[in-house]
């Protein structure tokens, strides 16, 4: 029960950052901050599994793809690719502190920007015209907002007695 | 009498202090609560009147889409913007009518300003609005005053420029620039933008800069274009 009950307080918490994104791009929509990519982030390093984060991965980019005018599959693929080589860098790198996860958070968006850059030059054929200080301030924006929710998503999913 | 009218008057006089002290005292609390209360409904009033400047600014809003509609004579739809791309690669909106209201992939939509995208996905109660500002779009747009034809493109953080303009075009700043029809999306003569500047390109073209006529990053409400079914 207590797991099923944890497993739906994840999914909640992966729909929930997709609506949240689409509600705070709706006013904000220079917003470089990507949520449902720190939900990922997360689980990958909190569940430690890699069925997780393919999970979370295909979940949240196919929601993510559903409402963008791109293709479906880019998000979800960019976010399964880079969950997973979190997960591969959390098996060699202890991610208790705060400085380790925001350098993780921090290069797992500057590759997620690249990648899916990648993707659309090399499947779509566009001349992507590469905004690196962009990509940067996301990168940064994503590393710090990602700590604090780190903590939310913590405590969302795991039970008080914990 | 005598002996006892000064010790009474005191002591009534001070009963009387004592009774108006707790009088005033009495009305002062009623008066703190009645304050709290009042402030308590001013400032529910205040968001009442917020509520209702919103509504009638939205009322406004509504208002210049019917003229525009009724100016336009096609059939259309109004829809309000619920979201935006939960991305940040796209410049896109998300739209409270779908299917169900008569929209279809490739409806142009616009402003009371001017074109601000076409629909590209739909579901049966909302739809996604690609923005004529996404690295994606593309509008076949002409020159009024030149008849110079080409195509409306957006680069990500830069401004909208015209494509495949003939270097040999005089184009002029300031000049309207106007949907072609040629792409068989945005029907011909509707208002995109006007003309900033012009530089050459490569080979036989010339950049050209727009600044749109309509705000898409503030956009709120849309009118939707129906597509005629094709006989």
């Amino acid at each position: 029960m207590a797991n099923f009950l944890r497993s739906t307080a994840v999914l909640i918490i992966i729909v929930s950052t997709v609506v949240l994104q689409v509600l705070l791009t709706r006013y904000f929509p220079r917003l470089l901050l990507d949520l449902p990519l720190v939900a990922v982030l997360y689980l990958t390093m909190a569940k430690e599994s890699l069925l997780w984060t393919i999970l979370s991965g295909t979940v949240v980019g196919f929601l993510q793809d559903s409402l963008s005018p791109g293709p479906l599959g880019l998000n979800g693929f960019t976010k399964i690719a880079v969950g997973s080589l979190t997960y591969m860098a959390n098996t060699v790198i202890a991610i208790d502190r705060g400085a380790t996860r925001w350098g993780l958070l921090f290069v797992s968006s500057l590759l997620a920007a690249l990648l899916f850059l990648a993707l659309r030059i090399l499947f779509l054929n566009r001349n992507e015209t590469m905004d690196g200080e962009r990509i940067l301030l996301s990168g940064l924006i994503n590393a710090c907002a990602g700590l604090p929710l780190f903590y939310l998503f913590e405590k969302i999913s795991q039970p008080a007695n914990e | 009498m005598e002996v006892a009218y000064p010790f009474l008057k005191h002591v009534v006089g001070s009963v009387s202090s004592v009774a108006v002290l707790w009088r005033d005292y009495i009305d002062l609390r009623h008066a703190r609560e009645e304050n709290a209360e009042l402030k308590g409904q001013i400032e529910q009033y205040r968001r009442t009147v917020l509520g209702y400047e919103e509504r009638i600014r939205e009322i406004g809003r509504l208002q210049v889409l019917s003229d525009l509609e009724a100016s336009l004579g096609l059939p259309s739809v109004k829809a309000r913007v619920i979201g935006a791309d939960p991305t940040h690669w796209y410049q896109s909106r998300i739209l409270d009518k779908g299917r169900e209201a008569g929209l279809a992939r490739d409806c142009p939509a616009l402003s009371a300003d001017g074109v601000v995208g076409r629909i590209v996905q739909v579901s049966r109660n909302s739809s996604v609005l690609q923005l004529i500002t996404d690295v994606d779009s593309g509008v076949g747009v002409l020159l009024e005053n030149s008849r110079a034809q080409g195509v409306l493109k957006s680069e990500a953080g830069h401004q909208p420029f015209i494509e495949y303009v003939g270097s040999s075009e005089e184009v002029v700043v300031g000049e309207k620039v106007l949907t072609s029809g040629l792409d068989q999306i945005y029907p011909k003569g509707l208002l995109v933008g006007y003309v900033t500047d012009s530089k050459p390109a490569k080979q036989v073209f010339q950049r050209v800069g727009v600044t749109l006529s309509a705000n898409v990053s503030k956009l709120e409400e849309v009118l939707v274009l129906k597509k005629e079914p094709r006989s």
